[in-house]
């Protein structure tokens, strides 16, 4: 090569980038008719791809890690309602307290010892999932799904107020629109968005939340797989069982404000599966003695609580049913608070909840 | 077609290129900030697993 061809052949790169570079920076009509193409053609085929069974089939691609239960609950619900299973199911709803006691395989295992193996379950269970989730939860069902609902009721559960169910509703935690959010919502004076009958509008709040999370899950090709519970099998951890014991000093006055109203959605809950034709457990999880005893603010709500609850079984109220384990639990089978950690406490509150459910499919 | 028109035809494809490059950049990041927007208005967060 000489001399003179080498210079041309670097003169002609140095064209070749700078064309690249203009066609790059300036505006021009090309490049403003792509990027309005792509912004309708990814908006087009979100409503025309993502709809429930798409959210059915991929949902832990708009999940942030494995314990974003909002996302599996989307899922799992989603299913439920695209593809209802033809075997008797027990759904379980609740928040983390419940998500940590009632454990997916040991309940398998204990519907299987008291003769049900054929019984399958859905986990539902999201952390601070409130009576109105779970009454929200129960409208999505498959109106010919056959079995059992099991709804962990806490003192906590019972705490939500009228503005945090206004937010949870209004912002989009779950994939789907429900007549229940719905209500509260029109009660609490904000507009009820309008529905389109179509997945993609009707949950765009939710889509477009989690929009950039499912960019980076296709992009890196992650698939989140679900965590049944972050707490068991973990070891007492004293940190956060200080700093929850910090939190709960709001809990009784909130307790004291919201807890009838929230008893009114658990009644709504109990005559929803009723007429759908379900059994209804209301159940409350172990808890743990040592946060009572440590915290006066957490001895003042369960007092609160058990007052009510005694309350609801001689009056008209909601029955909630409380294990009565064999050995009795203590704090170090707890993560925190109230997180259940330790597995053979589940297995034996499984093995109870069986005996329950059995009775209730039986009845 | 004369000599300055194909001496210019290589610069032309390259231009072209960065603007379909520019237009998909563009078309994501319009994409992305309607998204957002719209999460910001109606008070989508993304809910962090907080407990109880």
């Amino acid at each position: 090569m000489t001399a003179e061809n080498s210079g041309a052949g670097s003169s002609g790169r140095r064209t070749k980038i700078a064309a690249l570079w203009a066609g790059l920076t300036r505006p021009s009509v090309l490049a403003l008719g792509i990027a309005g193409a792509l912004n309708v053609a990814t908006l087009a085929a979100v409503g025309l791809f993502v709809d429930r069974d798409f959210v059915a089939r991929h949902g832990e691609l708009f999940a942030a890690n494995p314990v974003d239960y909002d996302a599996m609950v989307t899922q799992r619900i989603a299913a439920l309602a695209e593809h209802p299973p033809v075997a008797r199911t027990v759904v379980v709803l609740g928040s983390s307290i419940t998500l940590a006691a009632i454990l997916e395989p040991e309940l398998n295992a204990a519907l299987a010892s008291h003769g049900l193996a054929d019984v399958q379950v859905a986990k539902l269970c999201a952390g601070r999932q409130s009576p109105l989730d779970a009454l929200a939860l129960v409208e999505q069902l498959p109106r010919q799904l056959r079995g059992v609902v099991v709804a962990g009721v806490t003192a906590e559960s019972l705490t939500h107020s009228a503005a945090t169910a206004v937010s949870i509703g209004g912002a989009a935690r779950v994939g789907f629109r429900s007549d229940a959010y719905d209500q509260i919502l029109f009660e609490a004076g904000f507009p009820q968005p309008p529905r389109a009958s179509l997945y993609a509008i009707d949950n765009a709040a939710f889509l477009s939340a989690r929009f950039p999370r499912l960019v980076v899950n296709l992009l890196t090709g992650r698939r989140v797989r679900f965590h049944d519970s972050n707490y068991a099998g973990r070891s007492p951890s004293p940190e956060q069982f200080e700093v929850q014991g910090r939190l709960y000093d709001r809990m009784p006055p909130a307790y004291e404000a919201n807890a009838q109203r929230n008893l009114r959605l658990v009644e709504r809950l109990r005559l929803l599966t009723r007429e759908r034709g379900l059994q209804l457990l209301l159940v409350a999880p172990p808890v743990n003695p040592a946060f009572s005893a440590r915290y006066p603010a957490v001895a003042r709500l369960r007092e609160l609580h058990a007052t009510r609850m005694e309350m609801a079984r001689k009056g008209a109220g909601p029955t909630v049913l409380t294990a009565a384990l064999a050995d009795p639990v203590d704090g170090a089978d707890f993560f925190d608070g109230i997180h259940l950690s330790n597995r053979r406490v589940a297995q034996a509150y499984a093995d109870w909840l069986a005996g329950h459910i059995e009775e209730a499919i039986d009845g | 077609m004369d000599e300055a028109q194909l001496a210019e035809r290589p610069q032309k494809v390259w231009r072209r290129l960065g603007a379909v490059v520019q237009g998909i950049a563009l078309g994501g990041l319009l994409t992305w900030a309607q998204m957002s927007a719209y999460a910001a208005a109606s008070k989508a967060v993304l809910f962090r697993y907080q407990g109880f």
